[in-house]
């Protein structure tokens, strides 16, 4: 407390310094004075009165001086002068501030954008209680059912283990569990006649909200009570549905609404800023123990082998994330084992669980990008050292400008150490002007990187928050002080008699210039092959044959869910509305598909074939896609045996599939697979066995990557309401065209209004826009680090520009003496170019070697590539060399041109 | 922050002149640094001489510490001067240097005295 109050008074005294001055002054003259009258009157002289006041005072400037040390300002107010002063010198020479706080800006504002990314998406926190507590047992933002059996690494848990989990939590505090996936509700709030409205809800335990340690905005939240057998249905509703449907009415509050076709009462509202712990913020939370009213299936925490959770947990204090998993992990052995041996003793010997940190929550964005975040900021930081190298060989070629003023400086006492402080103060000043601006080009460069990395979504709301400007005045000091410090040291080590009578020829900071050349030189080779890389990976993607004829096809996205249709008249009204778009001229032909090609979505299952024993389910796994008729002629993809799906497959006829290629090879090998049945899951169910009726030729559905897996198209319209709930209805229809697909949208739109003017149509695009949609982060990165890449070449260009110019300014007399005793112009070039070269062959000799080490880090975001790639490699190099040729081109020129005669007459 | 102490003079032993600075203010009211001054010397028969500047850093180091606090006022020939007076941290502190005094004189005393 005493050194606060004392603090206070000090800061007082700051502000209030010129008034300290003078009451100083004022104090000390009139004790002089008095001393003055008093010697005067006791019989001196005026002047020897005068005199001996002064005696008996002492020193006034000495005084005045060691009166402002005490109150410990004094290097506020050096540092004061210091800045008044780099401000002018910065003044003196506009050109060389404007390329230093420019480049400054480009390499800060690069690194506070790709910061303020990785803040928003990597480093943000739940808004809940001590977050860094939480662990997930999965953090795979995958969400979804598992049914049979689970090895390896285990994403989704079932309501057995989760119990079995809580009830055995030697590390944890508590847990709690939420439905991975979520669900479709129809919402109608009781008594009202309006058609239900559509919102998603997840299932999660009572515990939820007390475990996260929240408190409703309004109501209450969940209690264990509310999810206990019996208990009265409740939901808890998200703050910004509460918003969006009710306008925050507090009344909604004990309120009535059918769900799903079960009353349910609104207890609560969660807080503001809580969306959930899941990235796909439902409307509403529901106890999990309704999951069969709103599911409208079995009860699933009755099967021990329905996997549909996430598990969500607080750490005791002092337990590890590492400890913690360990023994989960072998509980689940334990689990299993115990159980009634469904799993293979391999499969679990090979299941685990990876906990991962929950302070984050699980996010799809996190999981998707923190790779190619990680990257972005290792390639901005290499930006950001190539800058710094640059304004460090800016500064030392003005130090030799400068040297006489230091020298000067030195001469006439002033310290090393204040000189160094005096020379980093303008080091952090123009590095602290190139953040400011750094942090207006990081405003638009977030939003332009957030929508090149991740597609426009506006995920980086209020971006430039505290921690980010904290972040950038951090990099800014640094950054002046790494360029600033050795320029400075070598700047006040001068041979000062030298430099006062004009004979200095010194070659200070040859050495280092060259080498932080050589390195800008390196580093740009790293950037420029990680760019090369991503480019050629990104042709090499757009390369891929996809297997259909995707630059004719047209996808009209639809619901018929939110039109109010039920799953049984679908088919009648897909039928009718592929018949009318049919009869559009240009159209070739007309599908429904329940999931559209690299649309994000897959359904694999096990399966098991008519008439051969079950075999391990992990080896029998095929992708399954549900279709309407005509779907291969539609999609352009060709029938190799038997035939596609066609009008005549409708409900009450057998179950007919058709397989692809890669399908008949792996299972059906040698062996017509046509009339061959199977039926999914295991073992072989007749009832609700498909049979092959043709087999069509590969064609990449998720990824451009992946080999295509084995796949099968059941004849959708057969069984209208099979399956999960979420797929009963089509995602959209798919039109083939003959002509110019573009011209053809709005007469889509208007034919499927005419069939069914309720059904929502959300848009109409090109089959290839969305194939090449889902190369976006590819190209991207190919995006980002080739602009990154060109700026570092271009800074290197100036680099070798100016060592090479300065370089040839220094030898100007040898040259000279050189030319004088028969040197021929030609010799000089060579003798300009050669030391170029030298630069580059050292650049390059650092360089490839880190080079090789970094891209190693990129191999996993690579395809149809290798990391070490040689043509890369070579292609970087010449690029190299002929640009650092280029750049010392101009001064190999003027060392041409020099003059003997004036050259040795200099001086 | 020590350069204060030396008083480039022998007259005051060191590190007694904040002692007494505030052993002159207790006597007093309130006193401007002329007066402060002149009552040292006064008081010592003219013994103790301090370097009469020497006062003002002195005095700026226990405004910090907040053992005295200024005001502007008037002085007796109508001139404009600065008042210092003594505050409850200030008395507190009298104490502490007193007895520090006192103990390392008594030392010193016991130093000399011994055979």
């Amino acid at each position: 407390m005493i050194w606060l109050r004392e603090l206070s008074r000090r800061l007082r005294m700051l502000v209030h310094r010129r008034q300290f001055e003078v009451d100083l002054e004022e104090e000390m003259r009139l004790h002089l004075e008095l001393r003055q009258q008093e010697q005067y009157q006791s019989g001196m002289t005026a002047d020897d009165a005068r005199a001996a006041a002064r005696r008996r005072f002492g020193n006034p400037t000495a005084l005045r001086e060691d009166s402002r040390i005490a109150w410990g300002w004094e290097w506020f107010e050096h540092l004061a002068q210091d800045v008044r002063y780099g401000l002018r010198m910065l003044r003196k020479s506009p050109g060389f501030t404007a390329v230093a706080v420019l480049t400054l800006a480009l390499g800060i504002g690069a690194n506070t954008a790709i910061f303020s990314l990785i803040d928003a998406i990597l480093l943000r926190t739940l808004p809940v209680a001590s977050p860094h507590e939480l662990v997930l047992f999965s953090d795979s933002p995958e969400g979804g059912t598992n049914s049979g059996t689970q090895t390896g690494h285990w994403m989704r848990f079932s309501s057995e283990n989760y119990t079995y989990f809580r009830g055995h939590s030697e590390n944890f505090k508590e847990l709690c569990a939420f439905q991975s996936s979520w669900n479709h509700l129809k919402i109608r709030v009781a008594g009202a006649a309006e058609r239900p409205d559509l919102a998603y809800g997840r299932l999660v335990s009572g515990n939820f909200f007390s475990f996260l340690g929240l408190t409703a905005a309004a109501g209450r939240l969940f209690s264990p009570d509310d999810d206990r057998p019996g208990a009265s249905p409740a939901v808890v509703l998200n703050y910004a549905y509460w918003t969006r449907k009710f306008q925050n009415d507090v009344s909604i509050i004990g309120k009535v609404v059918e769900v799903n076709g079960t009353t349910f009462t609104i207890i609560g509202v969660a807080p503001r800023t809580f969306s959930d712990v899941k990235y796909d913020r439902p409307d509403l939370w529901l106890p999990l123990v309704f999951q069969p009213q709103v599911m409208s299936t079995n009860s699933y925490a009755d099967d021990p082998q329905m996997y549909w959770l996430s598990i969500m947990a607080r750490l005791k204090p002092g337990v590890t994330l590492r400890q913690a998993q360990a023994v989960v992990s072998s509980q689940l052995k334990q689990i299993l084992a115990t159980q009634a041996q469904r799993e293979t003793t391999q499969q679990i010997a090979n299941s685990y669980i990876e906990l991962a940190p929950g302070a984050g929550g699980i996010s799809y964005l996190r999981v998707t990008y923190s790779e190619a975040l990680q990257i972005l900021a290792g390639i901005v930081g290499i930006v950001l050292l190539i800058v710094c190298a640059n304004v460090a060989n800016l500064l030392l070629s003005r130090s030799s400008a400068r040297e006489k003023e230091i020298s000067i400086r030195l001469a006439i006492g002033a310290s090393r150490s204040r000189l160094i402080r005096q020379l980093l103060t303008e080091s952090v000043l123009l590095a602290t002007l190139g953040g400011a601006l750094g942090i207006l080009a990081a405003r638009w460069g977030v939003d332009i990187l957030a929508s090149l990395v991740t597609g426009g979504t506006s995920i980086v709301k209020d971006s430039i928050d505290a921690r980010v400007l904290l972040f950038t005045a951090c990099v800014s000091i640094l950054a002046g002080i790494l360029f600033g410090l050795v320029p400075a040291l070598r700047s006040s080590r001068i041979d000062f008699a030298a430099q006062v009578n004009g004979s200095a020829r010194t070659r200070l900071g040859f050495g280092f210039a060259n080498g932080l050349v050589a390195c800008q030189i390196a580093a740009c080779l790293v950037l420029l092959v990680g760019a090369g890389l991503f480019l050629r990976t990104l042709q090499k993607l757009a390369d891929q044959e996809l297997g259909f004829d995707e630059n004719h096809i047209l996808v009209a996205r639809i619901n018929a869910e939110a039109a109010g249709y039920s799953p049984a008249q679908t088919p009648t009204l897909y039928q009718a509305l592929i018949d009318r778009i049919e009869a559009i001229p240009g159209v070739l032909s007309a599908t429904v598909d329940y999931s559209e090609p690299f649309g994000g979505s897959t359904w694999t299952s096990n399966f098991t074939i008519e008439g051969l024993p079950s075999r391990p389910p992990g080896q029998m796994k095929v992708h399954k896609e549900l279709v309407g008729p005509h779907y291969f002629e539609t999609e352009g993809i060709p029938i190799l045996l038997g035939r596609d799906i066609g009008p005549q497959d409708r409900p009450g006829t057998p179950l007919v599939t058709v397989i692809n290629q890669t399908m008949a090879r792996k299972f059906f090998p040698g062996v017509n697979p046509i009339g061959r049945r199977f039926s999914l899951g295991s073992p072989f169910n007749d009832n609700e066995a498909m049979t092959i009726v043709g087999v069509a030729a590969d064609a990449r559905y998720y990824s451009l990557r992946d080999p295509v897996p084995a796949m099968e198209f059941c004849a959708a319209f057969q069984i209208p309401d099979q399956g999960s709930h979420n797929s009963a209805y089509a995602e959209d229809v798919e039109v083939r065209v003959s002509g110019n697909p573009r011209a053809l949208p709005t007469e889509i739109r208007a034919a499927l209004a005419q069939v069914s003017d309720s059904l929502p149509v959300t848009r109409v695009t090109l089959l290839k826009d969305e194939v090449s949609a889902s190369l976006r982060l590819n190209r991207s990165a190919a995006e980002v680090s080739s602009a990154f890449a060109g700026l570092a070449l271009f800074l290197s260009c100036i680099g070798v520009y100016g060592t090479m110019a300065y370089r040839v300014s220094r030898r100007t007399h040898e040259i000279g003496i050189r030319l004088a005793l028969g040197a021929h112009r030609s010799d000089v070039l060579w003798l300009i170019t050669k030391e170029c070269l030298i630069l580059v062959s050292v650049g390059l000799v650092i360089g490839v070697p880190l080079a090789l080490a970094s891209t190693r880090i990129i191999a996993s975001q690579l395809f149809g590539i290798r990391a070490t790639d040689p043509l890369t490699f070579a292609t970087v190099a010449i690029l190299l060399v002929l640009v650092a040729l280029a750049a010392c081109y101009v001064p190999a020129r003027r060392a041409m041109r020099v003059d003997p005669m004036v050259a040795l007459r200099y001086e | 922050m020590l350069r204060s102490y030396d008083l480039h003079r022998d007259e005051i032993p060191p590190g007694t002149l904040y002692l007494l600075i505030l052993k002159t203010l207790a006597r007093s009211r309130e006193l401007h640094g002329y007066e402060i001054a002149n009552s040292i010397q006064r008081i010592s028969d003219g013994v103790l001489e301090v370097e009469e500047g020497s006062l003002y850093p002195a005095l700026q180091r226990m405004l910090i510490k907040g053992w005295v606090t200024a005001k502007w006022g008037t002085t007796a020939g109508n001139r404009h001067a600065r008042y210092y007076q003594l505050t409850t941290a200030g008395r507190k502190q009298l104490g502490v240097e007193m007895s520090q005094f006192e103990r390392v004189i008594g030392a010193i005393t016991r130093v000399i005295e011994a055979v």
